[in-house]
């Protein structure tokens, strides 16, 4: 009895522990925006949507193995059946092959002009934030001259300008979406620059490539892939409306705004025509927005809680 | 303040300059415009008369002084090429209310609910009607504006579910008051995604309002929840809503275009676009230069308004 | 002195819920105050001191923030945490208010200093706005802010920072308070407004008979000030008594650690200068026996495995350590004084006095 008395109250091997011990595990910033990502359901289901929209979009318009493209007015504005799934349109095209061809075209118009949009804003910002000064004032200025149009006005005069067609209305989409980028990216590495631990970092020898590489970028990346992931929906608004009044594409190229103006016409008699395009327009830019929200969530550095 | 407003109006001249000029040049580079399309089966000798009558056989920087001339003494850019005889101003008066009316209703029914809502979801956060006002939200914002246009029109029109009229608007005596029957169905579909838009930023902006210290303090005094959000959190969350005032007007404008398109709605958005259409180059010019200008003078309200709102930002006290 | 206390803390705890698991940030803390008296709470950040007085202004914030059953909060006989809301706001504001670290944050930025005043005095006091605002006036004159007309009327941005924790302090005086809890009032501020701002609180208890809580990590200011600390460590209270019995006899290692950190002219020699080993426990798992025992130079096996009891001394001075267990050798316990001696050398180092003026 005696000796367990002793041998409690004998010091402890200090040596044994560690009182430095970090008992949570150390994460990096992207596993940590990953897990919160994989933590969201809704953002999970509607990354598989948006991947099954793609794949559908790819493999729909064969998939029924019908024409939609050549024009066969005996066949016009036929119901759903087993040859024609969805029915066909008011020229005898199959709609279940156009409705994914459209969607096709929206997807790619979406995902091109979003990128071009990131890619251009990136460039112009950094080039702003880098230079600085006189350029820097001028830059800023285009860019507000840029923002003192309501950005669908400037998209059509480019229209008019160069015509329809993929190329001209891909551009058109991009000439003012990069602004708000470019801001952004102007904005974020200015704040950086300022910031405390980018000097301490500079002050404790870190070469600028590696300030770059290892603050500047990673602060940056999270907000331009979340910039990107907002503008898709509106791009694929802006593409909707401007096919649907008849200005962005050349015939017989045709997206899910066509479908949608083509729709308006049937409305009264053949309602599939408008509620399909519909429903698959709002799907897609419901998955999107659902993503760029958890995106957000788990970007976030201020949420980490 | 009276010294900051006239430096802003300078700038916004030199903005407005440079937009007309930008876009005049722009539009010189068409290869046809709405003259080449309406005179094509003309004989040559007349097709060069006409071409002359409206200026078009001299060189672009004259037609440039001309047309910046015409702007300057009469204030317009010349007559329309398709309807002759018509000018930009001359429309306006007839268009520019229907498209104001239509406006404001958007953006009262919009701004005002989506607030609304906001305060609701974030007063009551976690509750059932927080999820409700989210899930609403997230579905409003992902329904284009056209969309729903389009399904009012085919489903709340003409007797599927309520009568009202497809196309039209109220004119003479109803053209401010009254005919709302035909004013609905646009106003609605114009708003909706204002109201998802602002009811999820006035949420997002309040809870940050709410987890600043200072909210605590106002707790620790004994304040009532109620108190908290009238006395403190509101002033603070809409400094962030004033900021994106203006892309909500020019939101609306852009809506315009199409929705009075789909509803066939005599306004400003439809001429715009059957100008742009038709090609028709001293409309266009005139139309975008006064969507500019609404865009620049909402920019300088809502510096102004930011103000009002953050006794922090002294306008005019330099950057 | 054996006036009955006025606000008694017993048991509490508090926990909060977050992704990796629940926190334990307070985890069975006992105290009391009586009017008049400055109780410092001192400890390091993190230790849960803050979460501590906010529960008593019961400002934890449910979902994440949860005070657990059993933990009582009792001030007149009532415990607080029973209280129905609107009893409780008539507490909060009305009978205890509360002085926030940062003055910058804690004011509204876009609501006039004085309004922020009056709105404290209208809500718990039946007079007119007319006569808060002269009442406001006089509290900011009381409190040394110069041309209280003109400050009335001014935003927060507009004050510096030590008239700004002077204007925190105006609004938490407004209703009389019997209780004024001080988190870490002079973190945020330089050293010459430090004093001025203690001196204040110090001048407002003896005038106004009011309870003190001051949550702070600085013992100079503790020193200057308190009549009895509480030395918090992992969300428990491990020593406590009265000041002279903290400074002179720390019976805690802890204690004694905290006060081997701070530098005193006396000491001749560097290594003297002790910097506490490692870092506090993570409180989502917290150990099963002391927290400190980690950290301890005289950590013991038990202190390992079980938690150690409460011993008392004279006078309400109090410590939970093993080292005061009857049964610990003899070269344990002389271990520790020997080390208590090196570096408590003069009575005298903490005592600020209390009379000097700062300059």
């Amino acid at each position: 009895m005696n000796s367990l008395v002793d041998k409690r109250f004998e010091l402890a091997d200090q040596s044994r522990f560690d009182a430095d011990e970090v008992v949570r595990p150390n994460i990096s910033y992207w596993q940590d925006a990953w897990r919160r990502l994989k933590k969201n359901k809704l953002a999970l289901l509607s990354m598989a949507v948006l991947i099954i929209l793609f794949v559908m979009s790819m493999i729909g318009p064969g998939l029924s193995g019908q024409n939609y493209t050549t024009l066969t007015p005996e066949i016009k504005n036929l119901p759903p059946d087993s040859t024609y799934w969805l029915g066909t349109d008011y020229l005898g095209r199959d709609l279940f092959s156009r409705l994914w061809k459209g969607l096709r075209f929206s997807i790619f118009v979406a995902t091109v002009a979003a990128t071009l949009k990131v890619v251009i804003g990136c460039i112009y910002g950094a080039v702003m934030a880098y230079l600085g000064g006189f350029v820097d004032d001028v830059m800023m200025r285009i860019v507000e001259v840029l923002n003192s149009i309501p950005y669908l006005i400037v998209t059509l005069i480019i229209l008019v300008v160069l015509g329809n067609g993929y190329l001209p209305l891909l551009f058109a989409l991009c000439i003012t979406n990069w602004t708000s980028t470019a801001r952004m990216v102007r904005g974020q590495i200015l704040k950086l620059r300022e910031s405390e631990y980018i000097m301490a970092s500079s002050a404790l020898g870190a070469s600028t490539t590696r300030v770059i590489a290892k603050h500047l970028i990673p602060n940056t990346l999270s907000l331009i892939i979340l910039d990107m992931a907002t503008s898709i929906p509106h791009i694929i608004f802006d593409e909707t409306i401007l096919s649907f009044l008849g200005i962005g594409l050349q015939p017989p190229a045709f997206s899910l705004g066509t479908l949608l103006s083509a729709g308006q016409e049937a409305m009264a008699f053949y309602p599939a025509h408008l509620l399909f395009p519909s429903l698959l327009l709002c799907l897609l830019v419901l998955a999107f927005n659902i993503l760029g929200d958890g995106l957000r969530d788990a970007l976030d550095p201020q949420l980490r809680d | 303040m009276a010294k900051y407003i006239i430096r802003r109006l300078l700038e916004m001249l030199i903005t407005l300059f440079l937009i007309v000029t930008a876009t005049f040049f722009l539009l010189s580079a068409i290869p046809g415009n709405a003259l080449t399309s309406k005179i094509a089966k003309l004989p040559k000798t007349v097709q060069t008369k006409i071409i002359q009558k409206y200026g078009y056989d001299r060189p672009v920087i004259e037609r440039y002084v001309i047309t910046m001339k015409g702007l300057i003494i009469k204030g317009d850019f010349g007559e329309s090429i398709i309807r002759p005889g018509e000018t930009f101003a001359k429309n306006l008066k007839a268009k520019l209310p229907v498209t104001i009316r239509l406006s404001i209703q958007q953006i009262l029914l919009g701004v005002t609910a989506g607030i609304l809502l906001g305060i609701i979801a974030a007063m009551k956060r976690g509750s059932y009607w927080d999820k409700l006002i989210l899930v609403g939200a997230m579905f409003l914002v992902s329904m284009p504006s056209l969309v729903i246009s389009l399904l009012l029109q085919k489903y709340c029109a003409n007797g599927d579910i309520l009568k009202l009229p497809i196309i039209g608007w109220p004119k003479g005596k109803e053209l401010w008051l009254g005919g709302w029957k035909y004013t609905i169905l646009p106003t609605i579909a114009g708003s909706c995604s204002f109201i998802a838009y602002y009811s999820r930023l006035t949420k997002t902006s309040m809870l940050e309002s709410i987890n600043q210290e200072y909210t605590l303090t106002a707790r620790a005094k004994g304040l009532s929840e109620m108190q908290i959000v009238k006395n403190h959190v509101i002033r603070n969350s809409f400094i962030p809503i004033i900021t994106v005032l203006p892309s909500t007007v020019a939101g609306i404008l852009t809506g315009s275009l199409f929705i009075e398109r789909v509803f066939s709605i005599p306004g400003m958005g439809r001429y715009y676009i059957e100008a742009v259409q038709g090609r028709d180059i001293p409309i266009v010019l005139a139309g975008t230069t006064f969507y500019a200008i609404i865009t620049v003078i909402t920019m300088l309200i809502t510096d102004i308004l930011y103000g009002i709102v953050d006794p922090r930002i002294k306008i005019g006290a330099g950057k | 002195m054996s006036q009955e206390s006025l606000l008694k803390v017993e048991d509490l705890k508090v926990s909060f819920h977050t992704y990796a698991g629940e926190v334990q940030a307070v985890r069975g803390v006992s105290f009391e105050v009586k009017a008049g008296e400055l109780l410092a709470i001192i400890g390091e950040s993190g230790c849960g001191k803050s979460v501590t007085s906010r529960a008593i202004m019961s400002l934890v914030k449910a979902p994440q923030g949860e005070i657990k059953k059993g933990s009582k909060i009792i001030y007149h006989g009532k415990n607080l945490l029973e209280m129905n809301q609107k009893e409780q706001r008539a507490f909060r504001g009305g009978e205890c208010s509360m002085i926030f670290q940062d003055a910058l944050v804690s004011l509204n930025p876009t609501m006039k200093i004085g309004r922020q005043i009056i709105e404290n005095i209208i809500q718990h006091r039946q007079i007119s706005r007319k006569e808060a605002r002269q009442e406001a006036i006089l509290l900011l004159e009381a409190v040394g802010i110069p041309n209280p007309e003109t400050r009335i009327d001014q935003y927060p941005f507009e004050f510096s920072g030590g008239m700004r924790q002077r204007a925190m302090i105006a609004i938490a005086i407004a209703c009389d308070p019997k209780i004024l809890i001080a988190d870490e009032p002079t973190t945020a501020l330089d050293v010459t407004i430090q004093a001025q701002i203690m001196e204040l609180i110090k001048g407002l208890k003896d005038k106004l008979k009011t309870a003190v809580i001051l949550i702070t990590h600085d013992f100079g200011i503790v020193a200057g000030s308190a009549n009895k600390v509480a030395v918090m460590y992992a969300g428990q209270i491990v020593e406590s008594g009265g000041r002279d019995e903290i400074f002179y006899h720390p019976q805690h290692p802890y204690t004694l650690a905290l006060l081997g950190s701070v530098p005193k002219l006396e000491w001749k020699n560097k290594q003297l200068l002790h910097a506490i080993k490692g870092t506090p426990p993570d409180l989502i798992s917290p150990p099963k026996g002391c927290a400190f025992a980690k950290r301890c130079n005289y950590c013991m096996n038990v202190c390992l495995e079980e938690m150690p009891e409460i011993t008392y001394f004279e006078a309400g001075h109090h410590a939970s350590c093993w080292l005061h267990h009857k049964e610990v050798p003899a070269a344990n316990k002389k271990m520790f004084q020997d080390d208590r001696k090196m570096i408590i050398v003069n009575e005298n180092d903490f005592v600020v006095d209390e009379d000097q003026s700062y300059e």
